[in-house]
C-alpha cells in the first residue's frame, strides 16, 4: 500500500488481486452466500482505493484494511439491496423452489455472523439481503407484517454490526 | 476471479495516482485549534466584555487556573479524538476514554453546585450566552468537518459528535471569562451548548462528515505536473 501511495501501478495491481480473495473469504465466512459477497468485495476494493491516502505506512495494515471491510459490509447490508442475480436465479427455479425448498433461508449457507444471530434476525437478513426477497415478500413468508419485517431487518443489521465490532475489538 | 472484479481492479489501477501520505493527526489538531481559538476569542469578546475580575481570579485562585487548564486539556483531547476517529483502523476499544477530560471538566461545575468556589461571581452576565456559544462554535465545526473530510471517516455520527463537542467547548470555556461565574448557570448556559452542538454534529454527521476520497490528495509532485 505504501508503494501504491507513491503511484506504483504494478505493485498496486498485485495488492488488489491478493486482497480480493482475502476479503471474499472474510465476508463469506461471516455472511455466506455468493451474490452478496461479490458486491461486497468490489465495494471494499473501491473503498480501499478511495481511502489509500489515510494509510500510515508506519502502522499495521490489517486493522486499517479490516476497518474498511467491516464498515462496507454493514453499509451494504443497510442499503435497500436487491440482488438482481438472486432474483433472476429465484425466477428460474421458482416452480421447483416452491415444492423443493419451502424455506429458502435454511438452504443458504449461513456465515459465522449470521449463524450467531437470533433465528428471526438471521431469517430476516437472509431473506431480504441475500436471497433478494422484497420486504413485503419476506414478511409474507415469515407470517408477519411489513412494518414488523422492516423493524426486524433494522435490528438484525445492528446486531450483525455489533458482532463484527466485537470481533474487531477482541483482536 | 470474476470478469467484473477483474475490470474493476484494472480500472482502479489505471486511475492510480500518487497521493500524499497522511500527515500527523496532532499537527492537524494544532492547526485547527489555533484557528478556532483565535476566531472564538475574537468573536466572543467582540460580542461582550471580559467579566469584571476574571483575570484577577485566574491569577489569584489556583483552583480557577486548574479548572482553566482542565478545560484546555478537554478541548485538545476531544479535538484529537475527533481527528483520529476519521482514520480507518484507529482502535475503537475504550474510545469513550477520550471523553474523560471533558467529563472531568464538567464535573467541576457539578461539584460546584454543592461546594461553590470562592470566586463565584454574578457580574458580567451576557445576553443569550447559550446561543452565543452555539453560534460561535458553528464556523469552527465547519472547519473541523473540512479537516475530517480530508481523511476517511467510517463512523460519521461519532466523528460529528466529537467535532461538535470540540468546536463548542472553546467558546464554552471562554464564557467562564466572559459571562457570570455561577456553577448552575455555567452548566445550563455554557456547558449544555457543548452537548447541543455535539448532538447536532452527530445528527448531521452522515451527510457532512463524508470522505473526499484519495483523488483529492494527489501528491505535491503530481499537482505541479498538472
Amino acid at each position: 500500500m505504501a508503494n501504491a501511495q507513491g503511484g506504483d501501478k504494478r505493485l498496486y495491481e498485485r495488492l488488489l488481486k491478493e486482497l480480493a480473495p482475502v476479503i471474499e473469504a472474510y465476508v463469506r465466512s461471516r455472511f455466506g452466500t455468493l451474490t452478496f459477497t461479490e458486491d461486497c468485495v468490489q465495494e471494499c476494493l473501491l473503498a480501499i482505493h478511495n481511502a489509500r491516502h489515510t494509510y500510515d505506512p508506519g502502522r499495521r495494515f490489517r486493522p486499517w484494511l479490516f476497518a474498511i471491510v467491516r464498515n462496507k459490509t454493514v453499509d451494504l447490508l443497510r442499503r435497500s439491496y436487491t440482488s438482481e442475480r438472486a432474483r433472476a436465479e429465484r425466477a428460474v427455479h421458482a416452480a421447483a423452489a416452491e415444492a423443493a425448498a419451502p424455506d429458502p433461508a435454511a438452504e443458504l449457507a449461513a456465515g459465522e455472523i449470521l449463524a450467531n444471530l437470533k433465528p428471526q434476525f438471521r431469517s430476516a437478513l437472509m431473506l431480504t439481503k441475500i436471497a433478494g426477497y422484497s420486504v413485503i415478500e419476506a414478511a409474507a413468508h415469515s407470517g408477519i407484517s411489513e412494518t414488523a419485517m422492516k423493524s426486524r431487518v433494522r435490528r438484525a443489521i445492528r446486531a450483525a454490526e455489533s458482532l463484527l465490532n466485537e470481533e474487531r475489538d477482541s483482536g | 476471479m470474476t470478469r467484473n472484479r477483474e475490470d474493476l481492479i484494472a480500472n482502479l489501477v489505471a486511475e492510480l495516482e500518487p497521493v500524499a501520505k497522511p500527515g500527523r493527526v496532532w499537527l492537524d489538531a494544532v492547526v485547527w485549534l489555533a484557528a478556532a481559538t483565535v476566531y472564538s476569542v475574537a468573536i466572543t469578546f467582540a460580542l461582550g466584555p471580559l467579566r469584571p475580575g476574571a483575570l484577577k481570579d485566574l491569577g489569584g485562585h489556583p483552583l480557577f487556573m486548574a479548572e482553566t487548564v482542565l478545560a484546555a486539556t478537554a478541548i485538545v483531547v476531544t479535538a484529537l479524538a475527533a481527528l483520529r476517529s476519521a482514520i480507518p483502523g484507529e482502535p475503537r476499544v475504550g474510545r469513550l476514554r477520550w471523553l474523560l477530560p471533558l467529563a472531568a471538566w464538567v464535573s467541576v461545575y457539578v461539584v460546584g453546585l454543592a461546594h461553590p468556589p470562592a470566586y463565584v461571581s454574578s457580574l458580567g452576565g451576557r445576553f443569550e450566552c447559550l446561543w452565543q456559544v452555539v453560534l460561535v462554535s458553528l464556523p469552527a465545526f465547519v472547519l473541523f468537518v473540512l479537516f475530517m473530510r480530508r481523511k476517511y471517516p467510517l463512523w460519521p455520527r461519532w466523528s460529528g459528535f466529537l467535532a461538535g463537542a470540540a468546536a463548542a467547548a472553546i467558546p464554552g470555556a471562554l464564557m467562564q471569562f466572559g459571562c457570570m461565574y455561577v456553577p448552575e448557570h455555567i452548566l445550563t448556559h455554557h456547558i449544555a451548548p457543548i452537548f447541543l452542538t455535539a448532538g447536532l454534529g452527530a445528527l448531521l454527521g452522515p451527510w457532512v462528515v463524508k470522505a473526499r476520497g484519495a483523488a483529492a490528495h494527489r501528491s505535491e509532485g503530481e499537482q505541479q505536473l498538472h
